[in-house]
């Protein structure tokens, strides 16, 4: 049926193990860059709008409502920091890996051979940390697409240069 | 030299100037459409004539003229030697398009109502880029249609199976030959794919049914029954005229939701027809836009072979294509085909897996925390439904205690034997997950045509060493919850699978 290939049998223990990648962290910058932005959120929105509850509306709804964000927003702020740990990014031979979240801890891998483009992100508050947030894209829908943040530029210009020399070595072996 | 058909450019069928005109009358009038209404309702005035029915007159006559001008400068041809199709068009700007064979995605014919009317057919030609970079031609016969179609497809073919590595091409090629098939369904085998499609209306009929037959017999017994409780008839009589009455209403409502289900299955797989040629799956099927679909086994990125306990006893199966697919039309890309026998599947199977063996010998089961998980989200779900209900008074709080303790019984059990009937694993090629205790289905993955994956662990799976995986595909996502660690080291296989292939992957 199938005589056209060999077929060897691969044990599983001889391969190589995603589990035993060792994961770079990245800048602390992404942490303050993330707590920077839930504190000007709760300076600017919604201090404003408890204040303005407590002095004049003094609705129910509305401080149930605020005490809600305050704590969501409490919650956040212990999430960024302990997921913080969590953000590791490691390049193989063959594949990108990258791994997040702290609640639910999510380690996507990408064989270079199916990365689409990739593009480097630097949002306002990243310039001010000096972060930026490299995106590597795959031809399927938006899930498989991973958003590594908080790399330096430069960090993050190399590890664009290595992956896409990966991507075009990968393409000339199959040409 | 052979006279190859569409080497010289050559416009569309001309009735096309029909559809131009239509759809640009058509666009007039979506624009106006408020204009219209005033004129109407205000009732015609004196200078009516002057300033809206002779711009409009005009209007017409330029679109009739546009139509003309747009139809004869739209031009088309197949470049046999340079090996691509190429498309003139446009009045005012002109605008060619050389098309390489090796980046057509897909082609497909499609009729809409009025194509169906004048008796013609639109041909989409798909390429790996975005929408826009599609090419449709609107109008063409049934026959230059369907030539051009299969020009193009097997001009694609033999683009890629140029670069194609593997030997024996030609054996295989010969074998594939030997082997197309053809399978169409008829007007009864939608109507049993429509009777049998949502188990639960079935089910809930059936049911009913039996309740209905239950209550007559229970009424001629009462006729029958003894003056004691001729004293109780009263209170009987009402209660049961009402539960009848309900009973009735129930079969209506189900029987009416029936029709609408069937009335769904008939528009859309209207004609259906699945054909196997030397390099493609095609299906065609729809009564309201006839929609043809071609597609190699290379583009074909995930499986789904579909059925339940009814269906099979009635041999219907069900198979449903996920194509890799551009971002925006995730739907699109997902081409469900019910009411095929079993042989047809397998194959379909055969000829899309190259006839390898797709079976599980051994198979994985998710962790009892699955299980958990299941339970206790029907659990919050019916505390939620009941203490929401606290506040109003009932009378029988017991038999709504009853009823909702039954029910949750019943649920439970029902995810049990989902838990139950849940396997998957990897064979050398794929990966193969099975699942359902009613609906039962089993979705197939070639390994070197996955694009990643993602594996997950809530903190609360951490202890026990159970993870949640994401299979991405170009044609989607498949997951699997509550995995042992002992699976998840497979991904290794996985990954390696992928790694170490440069076969093109859709």
């Amino acid at each position: 049926m199938a005589a056209y290939f060999t077929n060897k049998e691969v044990s599983i223990a001889s391969l190589p193990q995603y589990e035993q990648v060792n994961f770079h962290p990245i800048s602390k910058n992404q942490r303050s860059k993330a707590l920077t932005i839930l504190l000007i959120s709760f300076l600017f929105l919604l201090l404003p709008f408890i204040i303005f509850n407590q002095l004049i509306l003094s609705d129910p709804l509305a401080t149930f409502v605020s005490v809600f964000t305050l704590l969501f927003i409490a919650f956040k702020c212990v999430d960024v920091i302990l997921k913080q740990s969590k953000y590791g990014y490691a390049l193989r031979e063959k594949d990108a890996l990258f791994r997040r979240g702290y609640i639910t801890t999510v380690t996507t891998i990408i064989p270079f051979s199916r990365i689409q483009h990739m593009a480097i992100n630097q949002s306002l508050f990243d310039k001010l940390y000096g972060i930026s947030t490299l995106k590597i894209y795959t031809a399927g829908g938006s899930s498989s697409d991973i958003a590594i943040p908080g790399l330096s530029p430069k960090i993050a210009n190399s590890l664009k240069d290595a992956i896409s020399k990966q991507v075009d070595s990968n393409d000339r072996e199959a040409i | 030299m052979i006279e190859k058909p569409f080497n010289q450019p050559q416009r569309q069928s001309i009735i096309g100037i029909l559809l131009i005109f239509f759809s640009l009358s058509y666009k007039l009038f979506k624009g106006l459409w408020a204009l219209l209404l005033l004129i109407i309702i205000k009732g015609p005035a004196d200078n009516t004539l002057q300033y809206i029915l002779i711009p409009l007159a005009v209007g017409f006559l330029l679109m009739i003229v546009y139509s003309y001008l747009y139809y004869s400068r739209f031009l088309f041809h197949v470049d046999y030697e340079k090996e691509e199709f190429v498309l003139t068009k446009g009045v005012f700007s002109t605008e060619k398009i050389n098309l390489p064979f090796d980046k057509i995605q897909q082609v497909d014919i499609k009729r809409s109502i009025l194509q169906r009317i004048i008796g013609v057919y639109s041909l989409t030609i798909d390429t790996a880029g975005s929408k826009s970079n599609e090419i449709q031609i609107r109008a063409l016969k049934e026959n230059d249609a369907k030539s051009l179609s299969n020009i193009l497809t097997e001009a694609k073919v033999e683009g890629s199976t140029k670069d194609n590595q593997e030997g024996n091409t030609e054996f295989k090629e010969n074998q594939k030959l030997a082997n197309t098939w053809v399978y169409r369904i008829g007007t009864l085998g939608l109507l049993k794919v429509g009777l049998t499609k949502g188990f639960l209306r079935g089910f809930i009929i059936i049911t009913t049914f039996i309740f209905s037959i239950y209550s007559k017999i229970k009424t001629n017994l009462e006729d029958a029954t003894s003056l004691l409780e001729e004293k109780l008839t009263p209170f009987i009589d009402t209660n049961f005229h009402n539960f009848t009455l309900g009973i009735f209403l129930l079969i209506f409502v189900l029987l009416l939701s029936m029709l609408v289900t069937i009335g769904e299955v008939f528009i859309r797989y209207f004609n259906l027809q699945i054909k196997q040629t030397a390099h493609h799956i095609e299906v065609e099927m729809g009564l309201r836009t006839n929609t043809r679909i071609t597609f190699q086994p290379r583009r074909l990125q995930r499986l789904r072979v579909r059925t339940n306990p009814i269906q099979q006893f009635f041999n219907l199966n069900e198979f449903v294509f996920s194509l890799a697919s551009s971002e925006n039309d995730l739907k699109n890309s997902k081409i469900s085909v019910p009411g095929l026998s079993i042989e047809i599947i397998k194959k379909g199977k055969s000829f899309l897996y190259d006839g390898r063996l797709i079976k599980l010998d051994s198979f994985h089961k998710p962790h009892w925390l699955w299980f958990r998980r299941r339970i206790l989200i029907i659990f919050i779900l019916f505390s939620l439904l009941i203490s929401s209900n606290l506040q109003y008074d009932f009378s029988n709080w017991n038999l709504l205690i009853l009823i909702s303790t039954i029910s949750f019984i019943i649920l439970v059990l029902y995810q049990w034997l989902l838990f139950q009937k849940m396997k998957f694993g990897f064979t050398e090629d794929f990966l193969i997950v099975k699942k359902g205790f009613w609906t039962k289905s089993e979705d197939i993955i070639e390994l070197y045509k996955m694009e990643g994956v993602s594996i997950k662990q809530p903190f609360w799976y951490r202890k026990r060493n159970v993870y949640n995986l994401k299979f991405h595909t170009a044609g989607g996502d498949l997951t699997i919850r509550a995995v042992s660690d002992e699976f998840v080291k497979k991904i290794n296989y996985l990954l390696y699978k992928v790694e170490s292939t440069n076969k093109a992957w859709m």
